[in-house]
């Protein structure tokens, strides 16, 4: 029965919002598979890049650049998608009272933000990973049915190995930023009005509270550093992640730059933040 | 019989307003309680306490769960309709039967479609495409669907028409009653349920001012239609309501021993649940004082 209601609540998060986690990632990567075939079919990119000299790799490394732009680009627009559902995912049930239904059900609060952070984590990578591939796929045939050659197209077809690794990239970015997620949540469990002026003035203020203080008073409240060195751990990871393409997830060293005490700290703001939400949720739902 | 809920000395504070102020209270399996109260009585805030919605002070155990530690628990066996309730309005009729099925042990698809046969739903639509009453509808048919020992309805037939509300009293005795399940209404149409209850508690501000089987208050009460001419010998054995009425007055007394007495006087009769309800909620001023 666990399982059940597990299931239940993800499949109660797609259904939710369908349109943000399931149409509009297809009908991007349509439109992105549509915009690579009329570049493809148009324009004569091999003969203007330095692929070309690449010869018999031109075809895997177009499939392999395919997949790492769509990806790319689809972590970007599902930044703002994330961000939107991250800030109005506890506030909306409780501002149409559907939260009185979603309460007479024997669900628990834990689950039911547990499975709302897992949207993000790990299924919003999941969706990225199979657009992604579906799309490397269909440009995969195109190569192949350009170059008319069997071998090409199963050249093609072997990049598309690339997808898992990046999807690995993605589970890693999700977990980057899972922090800033757990405190979108918070502000969406915790807000009456907007949960969006929360979640940016509350670390606005303290930040420049911090900074006002270690300016005129020699006062160090932390809070600054402590948001500088996580934002040096984010941008130093992507930046591993990124630069090293050529490297496996599985193989990359991405822990030797990265200070224990900032991950320590993040970790365990983001494991008190979901407590206090599922918290809120059980004690402070009403509007 | 065992007791479903027990309540001991629960009381509760939204700032300084008290809107439960030391309830007392028993609920047997078996029952149909109404819990009647006006406006701002405490009754849903009691309920929120029985259901885990809220925290109380006090003792609460319901089928011998603690309702806010073991909310989950205790609502397997519970299923409820909350009076501000909204169903998603994004979701499918379809959806909300698989959601409901999946995390729910004790619904029955094949009990929610038989109640919803009687009405105009159909599995393909939105919630937000139904009336007002066809959304009524629908989350009492889920509810039912529910085999729960315990079925709590926060004013479950507003804004549903006289017909389908008949038809769910009807529904409610005949195909989810049974001996071993109880039930709780509060609703403000008194009279529609006066003849389903089998336990009365009225409460208000913040306080339980009656609490007794229908049984009881049928003996213990007893309102006597006395002319005008007879006024003052009616209202020497000290009725707890007077009420005018077309040529004479109604009068309500509490207590037994009064019916011979007061039989010679005019024509005595039960009272109606609303007459007892205003009452005991609002008692009189008259001239001599509090009636």
């Amino acid at each position: 029965m666990a399982i059940n209601k597990i299931v239940a609540q993800f499949k109660r998060e797609l259904w939710e919002n369908r349109i943000s986690f399931l149409w509009a990632p297809v009908i991007f990567a349509i439109l992105l598979f549509g915009a690579s075939c009329w570049l493809m079919l148009n324009h004569d990119i091999a003969a203007n890049i330095e692929l070309a000299r690449q010869g018999e790799n031109a075809v895997p490394l177009l499939s392999s650049i395919y997949q790492v732009v769509s990806c790319a680009l689809f972590l970007l627009v599902f930044a703002v998608v994330i961000a939107v559902y991250a800030h109005g995912t506890l506030f909306s049930d409780r501002k149409s009272r559907e939260i009185l239904f979603w309460r007479s059900m024997p669900v628990s609060e834990a689950t039911n933000v547990l499975v709302k952070l897992a949207m993000v984590c790990v299924v919003v990578p999941l969706i990225i990973f199979v657009v992604t591939l579906a799309g490397a796929i269909l440009f995969a045939l195109l190569l192949g049915a350009m170059n008319s050659d069997f071998e090409k197209l199963w050249d093609a077809l072997k990049a598309l190995s690339l997808s898992v690794d990046l999807l690995g990239r993605c589970f890693i970015v999700a977990l980057l930023v899972s922090p800033i997620i757990v405190w979108n949540l918070f502000c969406s469990a915790l807000a009456r009005r907007s949960p969006v002026i929360i979640s940016v003035a509350v670390p606005l203020a303290v930040w420049v509270v911090d900074a006002s203080a270690q300016k005129y008073l020699a006062i160090n409240l932390f809070f600054k550093d402590a948001l500088a060195a996580y934002l040096h751990l984010i941008k130093a990871t992507i930046k591993r992640i990124n630069v090293d393409s050529g490297t496996s997830v599985a193989d990359m060293d991405l822990f030797t730059n990265v200070d224990p005490r900032v991950t320590s700290v993040a970790l365990l703001i983001s494991v008190l933040l979901i407590i206090a939400t599922i918290w809120l949720r059980n004690n402070r739902y009403e509007i | 019989m065992s007791e479903l809920i027990c309540a001991r000395n629960v009381s509760k504070r939204y700032g300084k307003k008290i809107a439960l102020d030391n309830i007392n209270l028993n609920v047997s399996a078996g029952k149909i309680l109404g819990l009647i109260g006006p406006n701002g009585a405490g009754k849903t805030t009691l309920l929120k306490g029985i259901l885990g919605l809220a925290p109380v002070d006090g003792e609460l155990r319901v089928m011998g769960l603690n309702p806010q530690r073991e909310r989950v628990k205790l609502l397997e066996q519970v299923s409820f309709i909350a009076d501000t309730a909204t169903l998603p309005r994004w979701m499918r009729v379809s959806e909300l039967m698989s959601y409901t099925e999946a995390v729910h042990p004790r619904f029955s698809r094949v009990s929610c479609m038989k109640f919803l046969a009687d009405t105009n739903i159909q599995l393909k639509d939105k919630v937000e495409q139904l009336s007002k009453g066809m959304v009524t509808q629908m989350h009492l048919a889920l509810i039912m669907a529910i085999d729960s020992q315990l079925l709590v309805l926060d004013e479950p037939t507003l804004g549903l028409d006289i017909i389908y509300r008949k038809q769910f009293y009807e529904n409610l005795l005949n195909d989810y009653y049974d001996a071993q399940k109880t039930i709780i209404i509060t609703t403000h149409q008194v009279e529609e349920i006066e003849s389903i209850l089998t336990d009365l508690v009225f409460i208000g501000g913040g306080k339980i001012l009656l609490n007794d089987s229908m049984d009881n208050i049928a003996n213990t009460y007893v309102e006597l239609q006395v002319d005008a001419q007879y006024k003052e010998h009616a209202l020497a054995h000290n009725p707890i309501h007077v009420r005018n009425r077309l040529g004479g007055y109604g009068m309500l007394y509490e207590g037994t021993n009064q019916r011979e007495s007061l039989a010679g006087l005019g024509n005595l009769t039960t009272p109606a649940l609303s007459d007892l309800f205003v009452a005991k909620v609002k008692p009189q001023l008259c001239e001599q004082g509090i009636v």
